[in-house]
């Protein structure tokens, strides 16, 4: 019988989760599990899960996407006014949003990956640009306030409190772990970044792949967003504020690797929920957005710690087995000897 | 002209002219003796647009003399010609309104939503009622402190006299209001309370009596849910110190308040804000908040989770949420939306230009009134804040159609 294997960011931000929702249960809130407290958590979750995916394919390519929040209220204003409040127009609002999400998206990859510019600041930049547009394309007054009620009531609804946006977001993450596991072009995609140089050696189109991801990262904005402007029903240009920096501190306590080349989809889905679920608690706690702020970054801190020092410690040990006596295997996996012991 | 008066005309004739004013204000015409402002408006006339603005009648003589002097002023219609201009320069950042030598800017933290877009239009249809007043400047900062002080240096710069604005940094814009007097301007802020502020740093501050708020709010929530609690605060931004003076003050008329969270005053964080209340267990029968746009998502999340929905009462007035009592039934206060103290602001600036008396500190009555459905305006947009704004319907009409 063949043991299951959970890899070790699974079980790291999987084993903190499960921490937390003990204390939460036991310290903060004895209704944490109710249907009621589920039932508005869970949207809250999905909609942190969706747009943490993106920005981990991103981290993943050694990049990091600033643009997620200009993004996401973008697509709520593109909801409000393509749609008209009209359930009729809701498919053309959406598929405004998917076009100019996939623009977005080109815009980051090509200027990052194409011309090489720094991501940091690219995406700063194209957030800048965003904003700009979602706030000339508003207008001074917002014409129409509510998305249609078919979005509104969607967001809303829930199966014995778990609600529809968690459930696809889980769908989400389920495919995507699929895709960049299993699928040739998703291994690509994230290998093309582990090591730039060897991917390109070998023939791997690294600059094309690094560039899907920045596209898809801005779709799933996209989905993230449409769903958020359901949630919040009456959408304005702060609704993508949130995400800015908690995306990137719940892909980091997922395991991805800064510098890319790793990511888990399924510890990015768990670390979204880990720090969606402490914000909350703080928030229960009655703590200040200021507190909340700081415990964000001292998990993205102890996160970066335990990942560089774990890293650190492995790879002291590999070298000190290497002094000992390094065996074949040690010099195959350092490069020094390939697979045919030449 | 007095020394006139009392050299060259007859005690007779003098007798004749006071009995003539008096006369004059028997039959109600308020004459505030200021530009734009003594053009015969009645009584009657500012009973209206105080009962308007304030969304109860209150009695002209407790208003402070500022109020009184820019409701007046506010009372006078528009012409057509006047109303044209008011959109043409509420769409543009800089315009001509007359030929008067001074310049009023408008310097804004962030003209993010609906309401700021009111505040501006109110500056502009005030500053129309002077003839004084030739040219308007706006700025936006676009939520940056850093970017808030240049705009000031700029408008300044560009002979800016009188600014006013809602400030969104609070104490640390201070030191930009500071420079913009020292180099000879005058400054004035409307709605939030910069209590904080010197004379040196601020000329002119417009707003309600914050801990007064408190007590209302109070009262209101004892008369409608007969006990002193359990109600929740909620929080705008965490350390403001609007929230912490009407929620001190709401606290020491011993109401008991079981939760207080932040919402940043965002859709998005009322809707978090009140699911993190539900999640607590903590049952409240009021919740009381200081800004009514997030509203409709507090109400949301107990929607969502089939929970009661407590008595609620906040400062300003939103439609999305005057129309959430279509569908709802809970007992929901507001006061009035606020952006017309941006009027009081303009009117205490050109005292202050024309070395007028002038107190640095106005501060007008905010009452709450119940809220019904038949207050809602289904075809105005969510964030049209009501006729309480005090801009003419003609003119919202145009705002609510523009587009950017």
């Amino acid at each position: 019988m063949s043991k299951i294997h959970i890899p070790g960011p699974i079980k790291a931000i999987g084993g903190a989760l499960a921490v937390l929702l003990v204390l939460t249960q036991l310290v903060v809130s004895s209704h944490f599990f109710d249907r009621a407290s589920l039932s508005v958590l869970t949207p809250l979750v999905g909609v942190m899960i969706i747009l943490t995916i993106g920005q981990a394919l991103v981290i993943g390519t050694g990049g990091i996407d600033l643009s997620v929040a200009a993004v996401v209220t973008l697509v709520g204003q593109i909801v409000l006014r393509e749609s008209l409040g009209a359930n009729g127009h809701l498919g053309g609002a959406i598929i405004n949003c998917l076009v100019v999400c996939i623009a977005i998206g080109l815009v980051n990859g090509i200027l990052i990956e194409g011309l090489h510019l720094n991501a940091l600041v690219v995406t700063l930049a194209v957030g800048e640009l965003v904003t700009g547009i979602a706030t000339s394309y508003r207008g001074p007054v917002a014409h129409f306030s509510n998305v249609p009620a078919n979005l509104a009531s969607f967001a809303v609804s829930n199966i014995g409190g778990i609600s529809y946006i968690l459930i696809i977001s889980v769908g989400l993450a389920i495919l995507g772990s699929f895709f960049v596991h299993r699928v040739i072009v998703g291994r690509r995609l994230i290998l093309a970044s582990a090591v730039r140089q060897s991917a390109i050696f070998v023939g791997l189109r690294a600059n094309g792949y690094r560039i899907l991801a920045y596209v898809l990262a801005a779709c799933l904005y996209g989905v993230g967003g449409v769903l958020a402007a359901g949630q919040v029903q009456a959408p304005d240009l702060s609704l993508g504020s949130p995400y800015l920096l908690a995306t990137v501190a719940a892909a980091v306590l997922g395991g991805a690797a800064l510098s890319g080349g790793r990511v888990s989809i399924i510890a990015t889905m768990l670390g979204a929920a880990f720090l969606t679920i402490l914000d909350y608690d703080l928030q229960v706690k009655g703590y200040s957005a200021g507190v909340e702020t700081l415990a964000q970054g001292v998990a993205l801190v102890v996160a970066l710690t335990l990942a560089f020092s774990v890293g650190r410690w492995s790879g002291a040990g590999r070298w000190m087995r290497w002094k000992k006596s390094p065996t074949t295997k040690d010099l195959a996996t350092h490069g020094v000897l390939t697979e045919q012991g030449q | 002209m007095n020394k006139l008066f009392s050299r060259a005309v007859r005690p007779g004739f003098k007798m004749a002219v006071a009995a003539l004013c008096v006369s004059v204000a028997s039959v109600g015409v308020v004459s505030m003796g200021s530009a734009g402002a003594s053009t015969g408006v009645t009584n009657k006339q500012l009973e209206k647009t105080v009962a308007t603005v304030l969304g109860e009648s209150y009695p002209i003589s407790k208003l402070p003399p500022a109020v009184k002097q820019a409701l007046t002023t506010a009372s006078i219609p528009l012409t057509k010609a006047q109303a044209k201009k008011a959109i043409q320069c509420w769409k543009a950042t800089s315009c001509k309104l007359g030929s008067g030598k001074y310049t009023i800017a408008m310097d804004t933290g962030y003209y993010v939503n609906t309401w700021r877009a009111f505040a501006k239009m109110n500056v502009i249809i005030q500053a129309l009622h002077y003839p004084n007043i030739g040219k308007f400047i706006f700025t936006d900062a676009k939520g940056s402190l850093s970017t808030f002080e240049s705009n000031i240096r700029e408008t300044v710069a560009q002979g800016a006299k009188m600014i006013v604005g809602y400030n969104t940094f609070g104490p640390a814009a201070y030191p930009a209001f500071k420079a913009a007097i020292k180099a000879g301007a005058y400054v004035s802020t409307f709605v939030d309370p910069s209590t904080t502020a010197t004379a040196t740093e601020l000329s002119i501050r417009v707003q309600p009596t914050i801990c007064e708020e408190g007590k209302l709010m109070a009262a209101d929530v004892k008369k409608v849910i007969g006990a002193d609690g359990p109600v929740a605060y909620m929080t705008g931004v965490a350390g403001n110190t609007e929230d912490a003076g009407w929620q001190k003050c709401s606290t020491a008329t011993g109401i008991q308040s079981v939760f207080n969270a932040t919402t940043t005053w965002t859709p998005a964080g009322g809707g978090k804000a009140a699911s993190a209340l539900i999640a607590s267990g903590k049952t409240v029968k009021a919740i009381m908040y200081s800004y009514s746009t997030p509203v409709p998502n507090i109400v949301q999340a107990y929607l969502t989770a089939k929970k009661q929905i407590p008595m609620i009462i906040s400062f300003t007035y939103n439609n999305s949420t005057a129309c959430l009592l279509k569908t709802n039934t809970f007992p929901l206060y507001l006061s009035n939306a606020l952006n017309w103290a941006a009027r009081v602001s303009v009117t205490a600036l050109v005292n202050k230009v024309e070395k007028k008396k002038q107190a640095e500190a106005v501060y007008y009555p905010m009452p709450f009134f119940k809220v019904t459905k038949t207050m809602c305006t289904s075809s105005a947009p969510g964030g049209y804040p009501g006729t309480t704004a005090l801009v003419p319907a003609s003119l919202s009409q145009q705002m609510l159609a523009a587009t950017g």
